[in-house]
């Protein structure tokens, strides 16, 4: 080879990004938190696809979990209690060039922000939301949320809880327009990246329930699933994740399912004596909001660029007899 | 003709007879070309069957031709004697040069002959029967007016003009005589007006080459910019509306395009653009840059707009000088126009940034353009006759040498000189042997066959070497055109047709192109002609040697001798067999057939000289036929060395199927002979001789002798199961071992608490999971703690590295549950 290409020596500040690039400050998180294991995933997926920081946004509640925009180096938006994902969908709207990531509690999303939850999964619009499921409110130190097993004690509920848990799962696949459901948990981070890069590929909303390990509160909860690897039923396909044969050897209760079948799905999903881990469904062809509803004036750089130097042109250039 | 008079059937029939009639006059006018060719309508071969003569007189002719072999005494060798070979072809009234040809087609690659030329104009009158045929008349007139007018002439034409006015002409002359509208004079009259198709007549010359390939040569430069730089004219559109919008600018307030109108105040921006002081030095710079960008641009459009145009631009690198000024401005002017293409496609996107590029752009040189964009660099085209080429020797094999990308095209206008054969075919040789260099050999008038080869020369992206032979005869009343000796030389051998691809990861044998059209199987070309002897009729063959095509020179005419009729004898043979084998050059002396005028044969003896030039060219030409693959000598001595392996090889097997099958009858023989034997013994050792209490024991005494050899293997396959198990029992307990500390990295949650208990022994690799980056980091205690506090339990401890640690019993028995 004897020239190098003009067009690379143009690109020669091109940055190639580490994980280090996505990472802002030291995770204030309890010693041993799930949430660890999450952070690291995304930043993985990141680095993968190599997007730069200034193209994504991470939108979040109120909650431990939603203190996940600190930690990351990119645009964020820590924002009201249960209102994640409206907001999300606003910056998604007009920034059609962004990639949004949305991190919610358990109480963040199946509580307060219940209503949000269900209009999001309607509306379809792409992005990746992220519930980080332990539980328990973890923040306020230790109140039931929707997803508290019957019986947990705690503050609010001294004598244990009295309802049974919410299956956010049932719920999700319940809505119409659904499009990508995936539950995972945060111990096995090799799947847990995976759903998390099929979410990002996926055009839509993609919703992952994450379970994830809470060790000052519930650990109680987490500790016989981890200790018990039969409990968790993997998902595997083709076309859907396939699981690597390091990880069958722990996790040996695997089962082929097509996540484009929604019955089996909700099948899988109401199971109460194991946990369906994978993508339960997922459907290409349900048409996003954010197609549906173009927005006739998109605020993205590029439009912008071009039309301040359209009008630079302008000025710039005056005739010398000026 | 006079057949159709005497029928008289239709008046269109009358029409077109009037018309012929018209033209024959008319052809009849114009001077002939080739005067000798009226009596010889019917030329055919013949001669008389030859006198017998008797032992004597034959011996007599020997000795007298043997002093003429040796170049002792010498005769003059009769007027008008062509090779017997070529005679019916030189004779032949409808052969005429392929010259003047046309350079046409997409991009001016295609090269139409005279012929061809013709039946594209006849497709194109889209005529029928009789029309077509007067039509067909008037073609081959304007046909043989084209090749007197143009066949000669060796600057180009355009082809449009030429032969509209030729038709004009034609038209108005027919039309004076006979002003009624016949279809045919119709198709004439439009011919005159409209060319069907374009293109440059070039006709015979010394410059014949020189146009052709810098052409052909501008053509392919010409696609290749526009294929590389595929955007350049819509880039040259785009900024010279840049340029024009911007010198506009003062009248245009209003945004042409409002559609971002509201999204952005632009009012408001003018008024503070127009606030800030003094902008015009800036701004001025930026229209100064367009304007050298739009002007650059502009100039190159016009340059490759046309072949014509990129002729001449490239013809300003063709020199016959070797020097390299002309290389070097050529490859500054293509990397000036890369740089302004790119600077355009900056500008157009607005991306151009002054503090970024200013300075790459500045410093433009080859080494930022990529590989395609450096093979827009034209190659030099250097013209040189092979005087010029003796003369320039030194500077042109240093050129060579060089490795340079150049394309050089060395002609001949005549390949002998006085009494001596000019080494020209030497340079392509040289080149050949170079071996990068794409190598094309043709005589001029056979340009057409070699013509693919010759655009894959040009296209070749290394150095290239043309040879061209372009016979200009400076004698007086030559015996046979031009074209033809052109042609002869190559079929002799003396300048064979050949081309030979520079790329050199082809093998040998598909780079060597040796042209079809000179019989390149055989030794020499021939061909077959109708001969009468006596008064029967036959085929005879005659082959066409380096001594037919000296003949036609007259310098050499010398070295032949004539042989009359009566003079024949039997130790005449003909060159070939002569050539061929060198123990008959004792008793025999070579002949050439020659034919006269008349199409009489008449054998020339010939001269140790050109037997010596003949058997000379000969090797040489089997060396072209090696390299071509025909013939090769390599390919039949390894199938000979293969073929006597495969020989040796059936006589051993044949061997050992032999002495097996002799063992084993030896050994059934035995058996036989064994088992004989002990039945005859059983026989005669019947009752009777054993009541006789002899005791004697049958011969069979082999079956217990076998018993022990055959138990015998097993007691070794026993012994083999009982270490197998030990080694595989150690490999296990390798593998068990857990010594050494680990973590299963693939599990870590990144939690970070191993590493805020000791950074230094804990580290996290890419993907953000801990592993044991030094266990003597850290100490046991450390490591303990750590797989305690690991949520996912992934770190396992080992044993101490540091068996003077206090407290290690305590700590290997917490370590336990971690290491199971």
């Amino acid at each position: 080879m004897f020239g190098v290409s003009i067009d690379n020596l143009l690109n020669l500040d091109q940055k190639y990004y580490q994980m280090d690039d996505y990472q802002s400050d030291i995770p204030r998180w309890c010693p041993g938190c799930g949430d660890n294991g999450i952070l690291t995933a995304t930043q993985r997926l990141l680095r993968e696809e190599q997007i730069a920081p200034e193209k994504t946004v991470f939108v979040s509640g109120i909650g431990c979990s939603s203190r996940f925009p600190h930690y990351m180096n990119t645009y964020g938006f820590h924002s009201l209690h249960g209102r994640a994902l409206p907001i999300a969908e606003g910056v998604k709207i007009r920034r059609p060039d962004l990639h949004v990531f949305v991190n919610m509690g358990d109480g963040d999303c199946f509580s307060i922000g219940a209503a949000h939850w269900i209009h999001a999964l309607r509306y379809n619009m792409n992005m990746v939301a992220m519930v980080h499921d332990n539980n328990i409110y973890g923040l306020t130190k230790k109140q039931a949320s929707p997803t508290t097993p019957k019986g947990l004690k705690s503050n609010t509920t001294p004598r244990g809880a009295v309802l049974e848990p919410l299956n956010p799962l049932v719920t999700t696949l319940a809505v119409s327009n659904v499009s990508f459901v995936a539950n995972v948990v945060e111990w096995i981070p090799d799947l847990l990246f995976d759903v998390i890069k099929k979410a990002f590929h996926h055009k839509g909303f993609s919703f992952i329930r994450i379970l994830q390990r809470c060790p000052h509160f519930t650990p109680h909860v987490f500790d016989p699933i981890m200790n018990e690897p039969d409990r968790l039923r993997l998902l595997t396909h083709d076309d859907g994740m396939v699981i690597p044969d390091a990880i069958k050897k722990i996790y040996k209760n695997v089962e082929t399912h097509d996540p484009s079948n929604i019955h089996k799905a909700r099948e899988y999903a109401s199971d109460t004596e194991t946990i369906p881990i994978g993508i339960l469904f997922r459907d290409e062809s349900v048409p996003t909001y954010d197609d549906i509803r173009k927005p006739t004036k998109p605020n993205t750089p590029s439009v912008i660029n071009e039309a301040l130097q359209r009008e630079f042109d302008k000025f710039g250039i005056k005739p010398k007899n000026d | 003709m006079t057949a159709q008079k005497t029928k008289g059937v239709s008046p269109s029939q009358k029409e077109a007879e009037h018309l012929l009639e018209e033209l024959e006059q008319f052809a009849g006018d114009a001077p002939s070309s080739t005067p000798k060719q009226t009596p010889d309508r019917d030329y055919h071969l013949w001669m008389e069957k030859p006198a017998e003569q008797d032992d004597e007189r034959q011996k007599a002719l020997y000795k007298k031709h043997l002093t003429f072999y040796l170049g002792e005494t010498s005769a003059p060798v009769p007027e008008g004697l062509l090779p017997a070979g070529l005679a019916p072809l030189a004779h032949n009234p409808a052969a005429h040069s392929p010259f003047p040809v046309l350079l046409t087609g997409e991009s001016g690659t295609e090269l139409w002959t005279l012929d061809h030329i013709m039946r594209k104009l006849l497709e194109a009158s889209s005529l029928k029967d009789e029309a077509l045929e007067v039509y067909k008349r008037h073609l081959a007139d304007l046909e043989r007016r084209l090749l007197n007018e143009y066949g000669r002439v060796d600057h180009f034409q355009d082809f449009e003009e030429v032969l509209s006015s030729l038709a004009l002409q034609a038209f108005k002359r027919l039309t004076s005589a006979n002003g009624e509208d016949h279809p045919a004079v119709t198709a004439l009259e439009q011919l005159s007006m409209n060319v069907p198709f374009k293109g440059l007549l070039i006709g015979y010359g010394p410059e014949t080459v020189r146009h052709l390939i810098s052409r052909s040569q501008a053509a392919t430069w010409r696609k290749s910019v526009y294929d590389t730089l595929d955007r350049l004219e819509e880039l040259t559109l785009s900024i010279n509306a840049l340029v024009e919008s911007a010198q506009n600018a003062e009248r245009e307030s209003d945004a042409s395009n409002t559609a971002f109108s509201d999204s952005i105040d632009f009012d408001k921006l003018k008024e503070v653009v127009q606030s800030v002081p003094s902008p015009s030095s800036v701004d001025g710079s930026r229209l100064k840059r367009l304007k050298k960008i739009a002007d650059s641009l502009n100039t190159w459009h016009d340059i490759l707009n046309s072949d014509k145009h990129a002729a001449v631009f490239l013809e300003k690198f063709t020199s016959t000088d070797p020097a390299r000024a002309h290389t070097e401005k050529a490859r500054r002017e293509i990397i000036g126009l890369i740089r302004d293409y790119h600077l355009a496609v900056l500008e157009e996107k607005h991306r151009f940034d002054a503090g970024k590029h200013q300075k790459l752009f500045d410093d433009f040189s080859e080494l930022m353009m990529s590989d395609e964009e450096i093979r827009l660099i034209p190659p030099v085209l250097l013209f040189l006759d092979a005087r010029q080429a003796a003369e320039h020797q030194e500077a042109l094999v240093a050129r060579m040498l060089s490795g340079e990308k150049i394309k050089i095209s060395i002609q001949a206008t005549s390949l002998l000189d006085g009494e001596r054969l000019l080494p020209l075919y030497g340079w392509a040789r040289m080149a050949t042997a170079l071996n990068r260099f794409y190598v094309v050999q043709t005589p001029l008038p056979a340009i057409r066959d070699m013509w693919d080869e010759i655009r894959g020369a040009l296209q070749f992206e290394g150095a290239a070497f043309f040879s061209f032979y372009t016979l200009i005869d400076e004698e007086e009343n030559a015996p046979v055109a031009d074209y033809i000796r052109c042609g002869a030389a190559a079929a002799s051998r003396v300048f064979p047709l050949y081309a030979f691809n520079g790329q050199t990861a082809k093998p040998l044998s598909e780079r060597f192109f040796l042209s079809p059209e000179i019989q390149p199987q055989s030794l020499w070309a021939v061909n077959s002609h109708t001969v009468r002897v006596g008064d029967e009729h036959g085929e005879q063959s005659f082959t066409f040697t380096p001594a037919e095509f000296f003949y036609l020179h007259k310098g050499f005419q010398t070295h032949y001798f004539p042989v009359s009729r009566e003079e024949e004898h039997a130790a005449l043979i003909p060159l070939v067999d002569f050539l061929k084998d060198t123990r008959l050059h004792k008793e025999h002396l070579p002949y050439i057939t020659m034919a006269d005028g008349n199409g009489e044969l008449y054998k020339l003896l010939v001269d140790e000289f050109i037997v010596d030039q003949c058997a000379a060219i000969a090797a040489d030409w089997r060396v072209m036929q090696e390299w071509s693959g025909i013939g090769n000598s390599w390919a039949a001595q390894a199938l000979a060395r293969h073929k006597a392996a495969l020989e040796e090889e059936s006589e051993a097997k044949i061997r050992e199927i032999t002495e097996s099958y002799e063992a084993r009858l030896n050994a059934d023989r035995e058996q036989l002979t064994s088992e004989i034997i002990s039945n005859l013994a059983a026989g005669l050792l019947s009752d009777e001789m054993i009541r006789l209490g002899s005791g004697l024991s049958a011969p069979v005494a082999a079956p217990p002798s076998a018993a022990p050899e055959k138990s015998a293997p097993p007691q070794e396959d026993s012994a083999a199961p009982e270490s197998a198990p030990e080694a595989e029992a150690e490999e296990e307990d390798e593998g068990l071992s857990f010594d050494e500390a680990y973590i299963d990295t693939p599990l870590c949650t990144s939690c970070n608490e191993c590493r805020n208990i000791n950074s230094d022994m804990f580290a996290y690799d890419a993907n953000k999971q801990a592993y044991i980056s030094d266990v003597n980091a850290g100490t046991y205690r450390q490591l303990v703690m750590a797989a305690e506090n690991c949520p996912v339990k992934i770190i396992h401890p080992g044993k101490p590295v540091n068996p003077d640690e206090p407290d290690l019993e305590d700590l290997i028995k917490r370590a336990a549950p971690f290491n199971g």
